[in-house]
């Protein structure tokens, strides 16, 4: 139904502060036109500062935004041509929903006749499959409907641009599953701009076309989704996307005789010869950082290998999570969900060496990424 | 404030002036009589008059205070105190029992809870006369205390049971689980989370008990037993036109209320529309 | 929340003081007034059963109809003005700036003082002596009017005084209205494009209906039984040109000493408050629950 796909967006410099509190500091950012980016970062870490502003609901203190070819950063929300679905959809209660999709056409300047304005109404709820509802209260429909119904307030006045703040995230597992596809579906169709803002990596990750991460106020990386799972740019990242945390082990690496060590608490892991060039990294505090997925149980060529005591496990349907003992530290890794695993007993485990990471203690920023050195 | 505005200096401008003149409009009066209750007498009619008085005075004051008005004062105190005691007393109990049960009759209770709270005193001070005259109680402090408990219990049921509800139940739950009756719950775990409702609903009472002047000239008679409101009202027909002592009496009822209400007063807003906005 | 409890009637041990505080003195004094009102009573003794006839004394009263229309053209005037100031008010300081804050409380000041000294307060300006009047009319060159002796600006001032005082009620029940909307719907309005008139139009005044209808109920109910205005500042006159229903009613009883009469016009006049009374519980019913249609 809508023709012209969406508009580029450009963040030049934003910045924001609350008395001496940074909401956002410095944000350049491009979006293509057409593409679907998420937001992603925790609570206060400026993800929906920067949607506010944006949507110009905030003003910036400085910097500039450009939708398409417009200079955007001082004018009202209504001038922008964009549309927003809130996280609690912000449905008019007192208006039935038919009223609710006709409520952006009645706004000035739109000057359509009622029977173009029944049509249009009827045209998206058909399309969001809610054209049934339309005589219905807000109240009286349940929670994925009104998802909907803020959906199609936002598609009724064909915006270039939608920005979604959180809107899955009143729903319950399933329904979020299935309004992630729907949502997906519906970007493919309408080929506009989609700016999504969500704490839920899995969500950023299944949805988005690029990925910006958040954190106190600085975007710390954007790319897409596999880069930055693969190539996280600093420890932040590296933790904040995946299901489970990485494993962080704080140390460094030290020359003994022909070898590389790893020095950690209590641990010492000796570097087959691949990683000869971390020698480089000697003298200075590091971190290394491997996901679950990446410690396995036996021995295995590219890898580091340690004795360890098998502490917990955990089922998790398809496959099993443990904890395991190996001095002083606690590593977690993944198995099958058919391998038999038993508490207290020892095995060997091997770190993969491409699913390592090393990470600047002090400052965070990844210095291997993958196995390979960060660029 | 409902959106963010990039207000230019004229729209401050308007604002500013606006703000002033309400001010102006709603204390203007009350420091007219402040300053005209510091005047010596001539200077009170003089033309043109003064916005500040030329020397101040503290005659009119001496001139009530001889004439009664400490009595008047304490009559007031207590009459104040025992009302909010007896209110928050009840009304505690009652809006407990309002919050946590539910029981056949309850909806006939808040029906008529709503509606003593919403009947205005005036038409209601014939017949409390009238009854009070009955059962012996006219003249009385303590006739007064109960008149002006029924009249102030409905509001503090309402802002106190409002209140509760918003209580996690858990923790009473909780403390009754650890071996403490309902009762003691209530007193431990409710009332010491419940002090910003029970100031809001104490500061009620004591407001309309302090300002109250229908119903106390309609129960009391005697010098002995005047509250400040009844003292003023007949200073105004004992000085008639002689504006010192009567703005002077007013000003001993009004100051000690706006200082207890402009320290208090955002649990006084509160308290003004729990009782009426959330149905 | 609720709780499993073996006696439905263990509630009423809670609720006990109160009902019998409110039958013995808001319940029973409406009932002796009943009473009261089909009786002669002549300085306070109870005469013989005198049927309707103090109803119909009191009902075909000239004052009565006086009275009557005085409330009603005083009610009617002092609600508008007052509900317009208090919402203007509310629109106005619905921030939360410290300098908004400090405006709200100013704002409240004469309704929390004494009615009795408000009045007070009031007539000392509106008196002649205070020269203020004097004052303002020789600024607008015109001929002084003393303010309280004159049928309609005696009306004029005890409107003023209604405004003066019961603004700041208005005010803080709206906005605690408008505090009750979402900011979310504004901002979504504002992104579907409408502007300040039509947010206004179309979301906040549907949404502060309840709220609107609440404040105007209690309002008029307060002005219809004002007894303190026209006591204080006016006394009713010149010439009951400010003789309220409720100072007629005062009259009848603590001067003329008409018990039976006073009685018969406290019921007619409370009749009167519980058919609005009833109107607020609907208002109530329907907003029950935030449904706000």
């Amino acid at each position: 139904m809508i023709q012209d796909s969406g508009a580029s967006i450009a963040f030049r410099g934003i910045g924001k502060r609350y008395g001496e509190t940074v909401a956002l500091a410095d944000l350049d950012l491009t979006i293509q036109p057409g593409e679907f980016v998420s937001l992603l970062g925790p609570s206060g870490s400026g993800k929906t500062t920067t949607l506010n502003i944006l949507a110009g609901l905030i003003s910036a203190d400085n910097g500039s935004i450009m939708i398409g070819d417009t200079d955007v950063t001082h004018l009202s929300p209504d001038r922008r041509g964009i549309a927003m679905v809130f996280q609690n959809y912000a449905l008019y209660p007192h208006m039935t929903i038919a009223e609710n999709l006709a409520f952006p056409l009645q706004a000035r300047g739109h000057d359509l006749s009622k029977q173009a304005i029944a049509a249009k109404v009827k045209d998206v709820a058909e399309t969001l499959g809610i054209g049934h509802l339309l005589a219905r209260y807000p109240k009286e429909i349940s929670g994925g409907q009104q998802q909907r119904v803020a959906l199609g307030r936002a598609m009724v006045r064909d915006p270039k641009v939608f920005l979604l703040d959180e809107p899955l995230s009143n729903l319950d597992a399933r329904l979020r599953l299935k309004m992630r596809r729907d949502l997906k579906a519906l970007h493919q169709r309408l080929r506009s701009t989609i700016v999504y803002v969500t704490h839920d990596q899995s969500e950023a990750m299944s949805l988005s076309d690029r990925i910006a991460i958040y954190q106190g106020g600085r975007l710390q990386q954007f790319g897409a989704p596999a880069d930055i799972y693969r190539k996280p740019v600093n420890a932040f990242v590296a933790n904040f996307m995946g299901e489970r945390e990485m494993n962080n082990l704080s140390g460094t690496v030290v020359q003994v005789g022909d070898g590389l060590v790893f020095r950690s608490d209590g641990l010492n892991l000796a570097l087959p010869a691949p990683l000869n060039d971390w020698a480089r990294f000697q003298g200075r505090a590091v971190t290394l950082g491997i996901r679950p997925q990446g410690v396995k149980i036996g021995e295995r060529t590219d890898a580091v290998q340690c004795e360890a005591v098998l502490r917990q496990v955990e089922h998790a349907g398809t496959e099993q999570f443990y904890y395991a003992q190996a001095g002083g530290i606690e590593l977690s890794g993944a198995a099958a969900a058919d391998a038999v695993l038993a508490i207290e007993d020892r095995v060997r485990l091997s770190l993969l060496t491409r699913e390592l990471y090393l990470f600047d203690t002090a400052s965070g920023a990844a210095l291997v990424q993958g196995g390979d050195l960060a660029a | 404030m409902i959106f963010e505005s990039h207000s230019g200096l004229l729209r401050r401008l308007l604002r500013g002036l606006l703000s002033v003149i309400i001010v102006v409009a709603a204390l203007f009066p009350i420091f007219w009589g402040l300053m005209t209750s510091l005047k010596p007498t001539r200077d009170i009619v003089q033309f043109p008059p003064s916005l500040l008085p030329a020397t101040v005075t503290f005659e009119h004051y001496v001139t009530i205070f001889k004439a009664g008005a400490f009595g008047f004062l304490l009559n007031s105190l207590l009459v104040s105190a025992g009302t909010v005691v007896i209110c928050l007393g009840i009304g505690a109990l009652a809006a407990y029992g309002l919050a946590r049960f539910e029981f056949p009759g309850k909806r006939a209770v808040m029906v008529a809870i709503i509606a003593v709270m919403s009947i205005p005193v005036a038409s209601l001070l014939i017949p409390t006369y009238t009854l009070i005259a009955e059962i012996g109680l006219v003249n009385t402090h303590i006739g007064l205390i109960l008149v002006y408990s029924a009249y102030q219990l409905p509001i503090v049921i309402w802002i106190l049971a409002a209140y509760y509800q918003s209580l996690p139940i858990e923790l009473e739950w909780s403390a009754m689980m650890d071996g403490y009756s309902r009762l003691q719950a209530l007193w431990k775990v409710v009332l010491p989370l419940s002090r910003p409702g029970l100031i809001a609903a104490g500061l009620f009472v004591v407001v309309f008990a302090w300002n109250d002047f229908v119903v106390a000239v309609t129960l009391l008679s005697s010098e002995e037993t005047r509250t400040l409101p009844i003292g003023i009202y007949n200073f105004l027909g004992f000085y008639g036109r002689e504006w010192g002592p009567l703005l002077a009496a007013s000003m001993v009822s009004t100051i000690p209320l706006l200082v207890v209400f402009v320290i208090l007063q955002r649990y006084f807003m509160a308290g003004m529309t729990n009782g009426s906005v959330k149905g | 929340m609720m709780d499993g409890q073996r006696t439905p009637f263990q509630a009423y041990r809670y609720l006990l003081p109160a009902l019998v505080l409110e039958v013995g003195f808001v319940f029973a004094p409406l009932a002796l007034s009943l009473y009261y009102s089909v009786h002669r009573v002549r300085y306070y003794q109870l005469g013989d059963f005198n049927g309707l006839q103090n109803y119909i004394d009191i009902l075909s009263h000239r004052l009565f109809l006086n009275s009557f229309l005085v409330t009603c053209s005083f009610s009617l005037m002092a609600l508008t003005l007052t509900f317009a100031t208090g919402f203007g008010l509310a629109l106005f300081l619905n921030r939360d700036t410290a300098g908004s804050i400090l405006l709200r409380t100013v704002v409240l000041l004469p309704y929390v003082i004494a009615m009795l000294v408000g009045s007070m307060l009031l007539k000392w300006i509106f008196s002649t002596d205070a020269g203020l009047v004097p004052l303002a009319a020789a600024w607008f060159d015109v001929a002084s009017p003393t303010v309280l002796a004159d049928p309609e600006y005696a009306m004029a001032a005890m409107v003023a005084n209604g405004i003066w005082r019961d603004s700041a009620f208005a005010m803080v029940m709206l906005l605690a209205g408008l505090r009750s909307i979402p900011p979310n719907l504004i901002q979504a309005a504002r992104i579907d494009g409408a502007g300040s008139y039509m947010i206004f139009r179309r979301i906040i005044l549907p949404l502060l209906r309840p709220a609107i209808l609440i404040t105007l109920i209690r309002l008029l109910l307060h002005f219809a039984n004002v007894l303190t205005f026209p006591l204080i500042l006016t006394g009713g006159g010149p010439n009951n040109a400010t003789d309220t229903l409720a100072l007629r009613i005062f009259r009848i009883g603590f001067e003329d000493f008409d018990l039976g009469k006073a009685n018969a016009m406290a019921i007619v006049l409370c009749l009167f408050n519980i058919a609005a009374v009833v109107l607020l519980l609907a208002v109530f019913r329907k907003t029950r629950g935030g449904q706000s249609l």
